[in-house]
């Protein structure tokens, strides 16, 4: 695993375009080897490997589901707020086909 | 060298719910881009899937339709990947517990014998959104995005482009008439994938599989994949070998196109849905959604063919859901589903092109239009009760019994023997006329007739004296 340094937390923040103060960094930096050594703690737990990852806390279901009716939809100024460029209603950007 | 074509199909049947899959967002056609979102659909931070009920009835329909093992615990899971068609970065669907397992699906071969298709899977998944790409620039529009959709996975047991178009035409059918889909491949909601092989004859290994995206039309299904298996038999016979690409069909030419090189699978780490805790189907949940199923193509032909209705007609009638319904309206009136099945098939589908607009908007009420096809059971003809049914339309409706009296129009007298001595009379009358039928000019027939309801004045059924003249010319 990649280690946690200044550097790679620095680069992520950047990545992710946002940034944090220094004492921030630190305070996370800090977190981090915290959470680091539990995970290491709980690797040395032996027959994990043999144990069955968990989406949930519990095995539960439940038996909910959603009425099928229709909401009022958001204002179109609203959903295309967070859009860089918009045309025609629809949001543009460079061409992208896979 | 002889080749086995192996095709396989993957269908998306976008469902016409009221709401989106996830979101309480409204799955309407709307015309005005981005009018159909809600924060869930554009991934607003926060919001949170909320699984459709509607969704999972019909997609339990359609399990039941393709004879599936049914799961009922309903489970999602995450399929992730970056690409502006779902801003979440991933793609809810269902990776490892599909709602159906194990089906099939009896059609046609091109031989038209019964054929059995294994179909894998079906699962739920949520639409991605619509991209319009243009030279350097891409829109994007979300309405699409989060509508529900089941996917339909077959097993390669299909070896012709027949089959392949039979198979669509049946899953398309089962998912209308469940009232699940309008089925409308013009309009891609019904989009449909083809994975096309060919290997020798008595080979267990699959060849290079070709993938055809974008076909929007039962017909078109058919010709790209036996355009798609000559190109590919021409390719291996002449020492080359197929790449592995995806491809569109050329509707034009009639031909597939490369549209890119297959890159290779991507890898979705898929993994269960946090967001959405397991969903426990009671028993009593899942048979009520398989009870409350309308009734399917296969059964409403089987009533109707049962009703009289020759098969070639009940396909024509069952061809358009808002046209069967109104004949199953119509038929609770009737005295014959094949007289009342002509009217539909000739007078009202020539009305309705005439005017350019679906069953839907038809004037007339099914309990109308049964009227005037018992009209024609009890004796009148069907020229009669045509001119009827034109003047019910061309008058506000008016109702039949009420046409019938404005048009005077009496119920010819079909009394055989009041016929047989007529005709009788003009064949007497009439030797060389008779000779001239005999000796082979068909049209003399006409002209006996013809003086037959002059004498009557009319008042004699045609088909009547048309067919006592048959009878009594062919024993002179």
């Amino acid at each position: 695993m990649k280690g946690i340094s200044l550097d790679v937390l620095k680069d992520a923040a950047n990545r992710l375009m946002f940034d944090m103060s220094e004492q921030e960094y630190q305070t996370l930096l800090v977190e981090f080897k915290s959470l680091v050594q539990q995970m290491e703690s709980l690797a040395k737990i032996e027959g994990l490997e043999n144990v069955e990852p968990m989406t949930f806390p519990f095995e539960c279901s439940t038996d909910y589901l959603r009425e099928d009716v229709a909401e009022e939809p958001l204002p179109r100024d609203e959903a295309l707020g967070n859009a860089g460029s918009i045309s025609d209603g629809q949001i543009k950007l460079p061409k992208v086909v896979l | 060298m002889n080749f086995e074509a192996i095709i396989g199909l993957e269908i998306h049947v976008q469902m016409k719910t009221k709401s989106k899959m996830f979101s309480a967002s409204p799955n309407s056609f709307s015309r005005m881009p981005n009018t159909e979102v809600t924060g869930f659909d554009m991934s607003f931070p926060g919001t949170m899937p909320r699984p459709n009920k509607q969704a999972i009835i019909n997609a339990i329909r359609i399990a039941n339709a393709l004879h599936m093992t049914i799961d009922p615990l309903v489970r999602f899971d995450r399929k992730n990947y970056f690409y502006p068609d779902l801003p979440k970065g991933f793609q809810i669907t269902q990776e490892f517990h599909p709602i159906g397992r194990n089906g099939y699906l009896d059609i046609l071969d091109k031989d038209g014998a019964t054929k059995r298709i294994h179909i894998e899977r079906i699962h739920l998944e949520e639409d991605t959104c619509k991209q319009i790409h243009f030279s350097d620039y891409t829109l994007l529009d979300y309405n699409r995005a989060g509508i529900p959709l089941v996917e339909i996975v077959s097993q390669p047991e299909i070896h012709s482009g027949t089959e392949a178009m039979h198979y669509v035409e049946a899953i398309r059918n089962i998912a209308v008439y469940s009232l699940t889909s309008d089925g409308k491949m013009e309009e891609g909601s019904l989009r449909v994938d083809v994975n096309v092989s060919l290997r020798p004859y008595g080979s267990t290994i699959f060849g290079t599989k070709v993938e055809i995206k974008n076909i929007n039309s039962l017909k078109h299904i058919e010709q790209a994949i036996d355009y798609e298996i000559q190109r590919q038999r021409a390719c291996l016979l002449s020492g080359g070998r197929v790449a592995q690409d995806t491809r569109r069909f050329d509707e034009s030419s009639g031909r597939t196109v490369s549209m890119r090189v297959k890159i290779p699978a991507v890898d979705y780490k898929c993994f269960p849905e946090p967001n959405i805790v397991p969903i426990r189907l009671s028993k009593e949940f899942i048979q009520e959604a398989i009870d409350s199923c309308p009734e399917l193509y296969e059964a409403k032909k089987t009533r109707y063919i049962e009703a009289g209705l020759p098969s070639i007609d009940a396909d024509i009638i069952l061809s358009n859901l808002d046209m069967s319904l109104y004949f199953d309206e119509a038929l609770k009136k009737c005295k014959s589903a094949k007289t009342l099945g002509n009217f539909m098939i000739v007078e009202v589908n020539a009305y309705l092109n005439r005017k350019g607009i679906g069953i839907k908007d038809y004037p007339l009420d099914p309990i109308a239009l049964a009227e005037i096809a018992n009209y024609q059971e009890e004796g009148y003809t069907h020229k009669q009760c045509v001119e009827i049914l034109s003047y019910c339309l061309e008058n506000a409706c008016t109702p039949p019994a009420d046409a019938k009296r404005a048009l005077h129009i009496e119920m010819h007298d079909s009394d055989e023997n009041a016929v047989l001595e007529l005709v009788t009379q003009v064949l007497n009358d009439n030797p060389q006329s008779v000779a001239d039928f005999k000796s082979g000019k068909d049209r003399a027939i006409g002209f006996l007739i013809g003086q037959v309801m002059k004498k009557a004045k009319g008042k004699f059924n045609p088909a009547v004296v048309a067919k006592i003249m048959n009878t009594e010319i062919q024993k002179r």
